[in-house]
């Protein structure tokens, strides 16, 4: 698992509010089945820029940006650059 | 609405070669309602007030910055502070907006504003680019209702949209009145739809 996955997981596990323990949701798993809720991926959302120091971009407030951890590692990926 | 395509059977979607000139006549397909008629579009949210009240507590103006707008964030802010229940149904008032109109591409929280009528009632102002594709797909009219309760809030939003005009390409000037006036007549084949 690489860092960011990783602390994509741990922002989850703090904000994601999900139904389900992070560490049995796959990285392709839909967060939203997971119990994932609009209001909560914006939690999710603030809590990552928080962690990276970044801001989402608009053409990043969607919905299938939050759908899977896959998903937010690949918006992390362009905004920050690919993980080490 | 259904496009005309290339070769398709003549029903109410005709599409023809006349003189040389295209003439393409964009219209329904298997339906039977008027041209006339408004489509609505509906969206419905709902969130949990604590959910909110959380947020707040962890990110602060941050939070409510980023997500609302200074207006939304000033009339549910009271003597103790911002109201995680009028939030709420803010929020739901936002993302019931974004299920109603289905824009392609993200949303700026803020392109959503929820403010009060001169009655009192909710309504949306939209702005940025969800404005200019509320203004693409023809909407003309939006309603909005907010409702919290048992700590939870909820938002339902409508979307009045008029049914696009047909398109005609003009034939050329060489071409037969008659049936340019029976081309005209075959798109109001209802009695109601009579000029």
């Amino acid at each position: 698992m690489s860092d960011r996955v990783a602390r994509i997981r741990s922002v989850l596990a703090d904000h994601g509010r999900l139904g389900t323990e992070v560490d049995k949701v796959a990285d392709g798993d839909s967060l939203y089945e997971a119990g994932l809720t609009s209001h909560a991926s914006v939690n999710v959302m603030l809590a990552l820029e928080d962690e990276y120091d970044i801001e989402f971009p608009e053409e990043f407030l969607k919905r299938s940006t939050f759908e899977t951890i896959d998903n937010l590692r690949a918006a992390l990926d362009e905004l920050l650059g690919v993980d080490a | 609405m259904q496009m005309a395509e290339t070769g398709s059977p003549m029903t109410d979607d005709q599409h023809e070669d006349w003189d040389g000139a295209e003439r393409r006549i964009e219209g329904r397909r298997g339906s039977d309602r008027p041209w006339s008629q408004s489509q609505i579009r509906v969206g419905s949210d709902m969130v949990t007030v604590d959910e909110v009240a959380e947020a707040i507590d962890r990110f602060g103006d941050r939070y409510l910055r980023r997500v609302f707008t200074p207006q939304e964030t000033q009339t549910c802010t009271g003597p103790t502070g911002p109201s995680a229940e009028r939030l709420a149904a803010r929020f739901a008032a936002k993302e019931s907006v974004v299920k109603a109109l289905r824009p392609e591409g993200g949303t700026a929280f803020h392109d959503v504003e929820v403010q009060l009528d001169l009655d009192g009632g909710p309504e949306v102002v939209l702005a940025g680019n969800l404005r200019a594709h509320a203004e693409r797909i023809g909407v003309v009219d939006t309603s909005l209702s907010l409702s919290h309760d048992n700590g939870r809030a909820s938002a339902v939003f409508v979307a009045v949209m008029n049914a696009p005009l047909p398109s005609i390409s003009i034939p050329p000037a060489s071409a037969d009145p008659l049936a340019i006036l029976g081309e005209l007549s075959s798109l109001f084949p209802h009695p109601q739809d009579s000029l």
